[in-house]
C-alpha cells in the first residue's frame, strides 16, 4: 500500500504515530522535519509516485476547520452552517476526473496526527455555530479509505455523539465501514457514498470498489440504523448518459430504502482551470481529459451537453425521492 | 525526445568495473565520459560535492531539454554499522555542510534496501551516526533535481568501510571488488530506472503527425502549443485516422496555422 512512511519529527513520539507505525511494521520509516520539504517540492511526477506512494505523518498546523464552498452540502437547507476539513491530503483511490490530480504536486499521502487539534477546532467552531450546522470530512481525500491505518474518523465520531444537534458528514467510495457497524449508529453521522454508473466507473474510478461493493456497503449501513446519503458526482456528460445514470438509479434504488435516505445530490463535473491543464499535462493521452471543455469563470466544465441533462437526471432522480432530500451540488 | 541514463561516478577506480559490466566505450576524457548503445551514460567526475555537482550540469548541458534524463550516483561509502559489501539506495542525503535534506523518491521496489546518506566534506572516520557517509550524494541529487523530475534520481552505495574496518585501510584492489560484487543490483537499478523512464517517454510523447504539420504549415510558438494538445486529443478520442487522413490532404499546403488549428478544433467540437 505505501512504499515507506515519512514521519515529521515533531510528532514522532506521539500516541496517535506509535499506533498508526505499529500497524504498518514492514515500511522504511524516514524522518523529517515538516512534511512541505517532501510534498510540496518542485519537480515531482505525480503520476510516476501514484504507483508507489508514501506515507506522510506529520502536524497540521494553521486553519484546520474552513467554511464550505458554497453550494458544496445541504447546510443551507438545514439553516445551518457548512464546514469542512481533511485529515488527509489526497486519497488512496485514483479517479481520472479527480481535482486533487491537478491540486497537488506530489501523490503522497499526508496524514494528520495531531487529532485532537481537530477536535478542539471543531468543538470551538460548534460553540460559535447554530444547530444543524454540517461538518463534511473528506474534502482532499477519502474520508474512510485510509480508516484501517489511521482510526481518525472512529477518533472524532464521539465528539458528535455529544454535539448530536450539529452534523457530520462523512464523504467517501470506500468500503471500509466495519468500525461504524460495530458501534451504535449516530443520527447526526450521515455516511455519504460518491457513485457513478457503472460504466464510468469502471473507466475513470480506478482502484474504487465496485459500484455493487459500495452499494452493499452502504446497504449494510442502512440496515444497522445509519443515516446514509447519495453523491451523484460528477456527472459526466456523454451521448447516451442519461440511460446509464436511469440504470443506476433502478439499481441503487432497489436496493437501498429511499424513504430512510438523509439526502440525495447531483453535481456536474468541474475543475478549476488551473487544475485541469495539470491533469491534462500529467495524462495527455486520458480520453475523458481529451473531451470538448468550457471555460467560465476560471471553471472548466464539459461543453457539448445539453442544458437540460442535470434537470432531466433531477426529474429521474425524483421520481424515487422525495424533493426534500435533494439538492443540486454546485 | 531521447532517454538517457547518467551515471555519475567519482572516482575511475569504482568506475572501471560498470563500464566494463555495461560495454561502455569512451568519448571523451576531460570529463572522462563513457557511453553504451543503450543510453547508457557514465561520467567519472572527481572526488567531491563541486565535481558531483559539476558532473551532472556537465551532461545536462549535453542534450538540452531534448532528453528524459534518468540520475544514478554510484559509489563506495562508509558506515557505522553495515557490513563490507552491503548495499543501500540512499531515501534521505543530509548534508553536513548545511543540515539540508533530501529525499530520493521510493519507487524502485525491486531493491528493498533503503538507507540515509549523509555527505561530507572529508572522509569520514568517527561514524558518529548509524548512516551511510559519502562525498558527492547531496551535490549530486541538488544538481540533478534541478534538471529531471525527483522520482528519476537516485543514488546507489556499496559499504567499503565502517567502525571495524576504517576508510585509511581501503585499496584500489578492494574497490575494485567491492564494485564488482554489487553489478548485479546495480544493473537491477538501472533496468527500473529505464523502464519508468520508458514510462514517462510514452506519456509524453508527440504524435507523428505533429512533426509532419510542423514541418508544413507555419505556426507560432502559440499555435504549435495549440496543434500539439488537438492532435494529443485526437488520438486520445481514437480520432487517429483523421488525422492521418489530414496529413495526406492537399489542401494542407494552401493552409496557414489558424486555419490548420480551426479546422482541428472544429472537428472535435461534436459531441464525445
Amino acid at each position: 500500500m505505501f512504499s515507506a512512511v515519512y514521519i515529521e519529527e515533531a510528532v514522532r513520539d506521539q500516541a496517535q504515530v506509535k499506533a498508526i507505525l505499529d500497524r504498518l511494521p514492514e515500511l522504511p520509516q524516514i524522518s523529517i522535519d515538516q512534511y512541505g520539504e517532501l510534498f510540496n517540492r518542485n519537480r515531482q511526477n505525480f503520476r510516476m509516485q501514484k504507483q508507489l506512494p508514501s506515507l506522510i505523518l506529520a502536524h497540521k498546523t494553521g486553519r484546520r476547520i474552513l467554511p464550505a464552498p458554497s453550494g458544496y452540502g445541504f447546510e443551507s437547507t438545514r439553516n445551518g452552517r457548512g464546514y469542512y476539513f481533511s485529515h488527509m491530503l489526497n486519497c488512496i483511490y485514483d479517479c481520472r476526473y479527480c481535482f486533487l490530480q491537478g491540486m497537488f504536486r506530489s501523490a503522497n499521502y499526508v496524514l494528520f496526527v495531531n487529532y485532537e487539534d481537530f477536535q478542539n477546532d471543531i468543538e470551538t467552531t460548534i460553540s460559535k455555530s447554530p444547530a444543524g450546522s454540517v461538518f463534511y470530512s473528506g474534502y482532499d481525500c477519502d474520508s474512510l479509505a485510509l480508516e484501517p491505518v489511521s482510526r481518525f474518523c472512529s477518533f472524532i465520531l464521539p465528539l458528535f455523539e455529544t454535539h448530536n444537534e450539529h452534523i457530520l458528514e462523512i464523504r467517501t467510495k470506500s468500503t471500509q465501514t466495519r468500525f461504524l457497524l460495530e458501534r451504535e449508529p449516530l443520527p447526526n453521522c450521515i455516511v455519504a457514498m460518491s457513485f457513478s454508473p457503472k460504466r464510468h466507473s469502471e473507466r475513470w474510478e480506478h482502484k474504487v470498489p465496485s459500484v455493487e461493493k459500495r452499494l452493499e456497503s452502504l446497504v449494510r449501513l442502512q440496515q444497522a440504523g445509519w443515516p446514509v446519503a447519495l453523491r451523484f458526482e460528477p456527472v459526466i456528460a456523454e451521448p447516451n448518459v442519461q440511460r446509464l445514470y436511469q440504470e443506476l438509479f433502478e439499481l441503487v434504488f432497489t436496493e437501498l430504502d429511499p424513504s430512510c435516505l438523509h439526502s440525495v445530490s447531483l453535481g456536474e463535473f468541474r475543475l478549476p482551470v488551473d487544475f485541469y491543464k495539470k491533469m491534462v499535462r500529467l495524462y495527455p493521452q486520458e480520453p475523458l481529459l481529451a473531451k470538448e471543455m468550457q471555460s467560465k469563470s476560471g471553471m472548466i466544465t464539459m461543453a457539448n451537453h445539453s442544458e437540460s441533462l442535470i434537470p432531466e437526471l433531477e426529474r429521474a432522480l425524483l421520481a424515487y425521492i422525495k424533493p426534500a432530500n435533494y439538492y443540486r451540488c454546485a | 525526445m531521447t532517454t538517457k541514463i547518467n551515471l555519475v561516478v567519482a572516482h575511475t577506480l569504482e568506475a572501471r568495473p560498470l563500464i566494463k559490466y555495461l560495454g561502455l566505450r569512451q568519448t571523451a576524457t576531460t570529463p572522462p565520459l563513457y557511453v553504451n548503445e543503450d543510453g547508457i551514460r557514465l561520467i567519472v567526475s572527481g572526488e567531491g560535492q563541486h565535481c558531483a555537482w559539476q558532473a551532472v550540469n556537465y551532461l545536462a548541458e549535453l542534450d538540452g531539454t531534448a532528453a528524459i534524463q534518468a540520475w544514478l550516483n554510484i559509489g563506495i561509502a562508509g558506515h557505522q554499522s553495515m557490513n563490507i559489501a552491503q548495499i543501500l539506495l540512499a531515501n534521505k542525503i543530509v548534508s553536513r555542510r548545511s543540515g539540508e535534506a533530501v529525499f530520493p523518491t521510493l519507487i524502485l521496489p525491486a531493491l528493498q534496501k533503503f538507507g540515509e546518506l549523509h555527505t561530507v566534506d572529508e572522509p569520514e572516520r568517527q561514524y558518529p551516526e548509524n548512516v551511510a557517509y559519502d562525498m558527492e550524494a547531496f551535490a549530486f541529487f541538488k544538481a540533478a533535481s534541478a534538471i529531471s523530475t525527483v522520482e528519476l534520481i537516485h543514488c546507489f552505495k556499496i559499504i567499503s568501510d565502517n567502525k571495524q574496518n576504517s576508510v585509511d585501510t581501503l585499496i584500489p584492489a578492494r574497490v575494485k571488488s567491492l564494485m564488482e560484487s554489487a553489478l548485479g543490483e546495480i544493473r537491477e537499478v538501472v533496468a527500473e530506472l529505464q523502464q519508468l523512464q520508458g514510462q514517462v517517454y510514452q506519456w509524453q510523447q508527440s504524435p507523428p503527425e505533429l512533426e509532419f504539420f510542423l514541418d508544413e504549415v507555419h505556426l507560432t510558438v502559440t499555435q504549435q502549443t495549440q496543434l500539439l494538445r488537438l492532435c494529443q486529443r485526437y488520438y486520445a478520442l481514437g480520432m487517429k485516422s483523421e488525422l492521418q487522413k489530414l496529413t495526406c490532404s492537399r489542401i494542407l499546403t494552401s493552409m496557414d496555422g489558424r486555419e490548420l488549428i480551426g479546422r482541428l478544433q472544429s472537428k472535435l467540437a461534436g459531441p464525445q
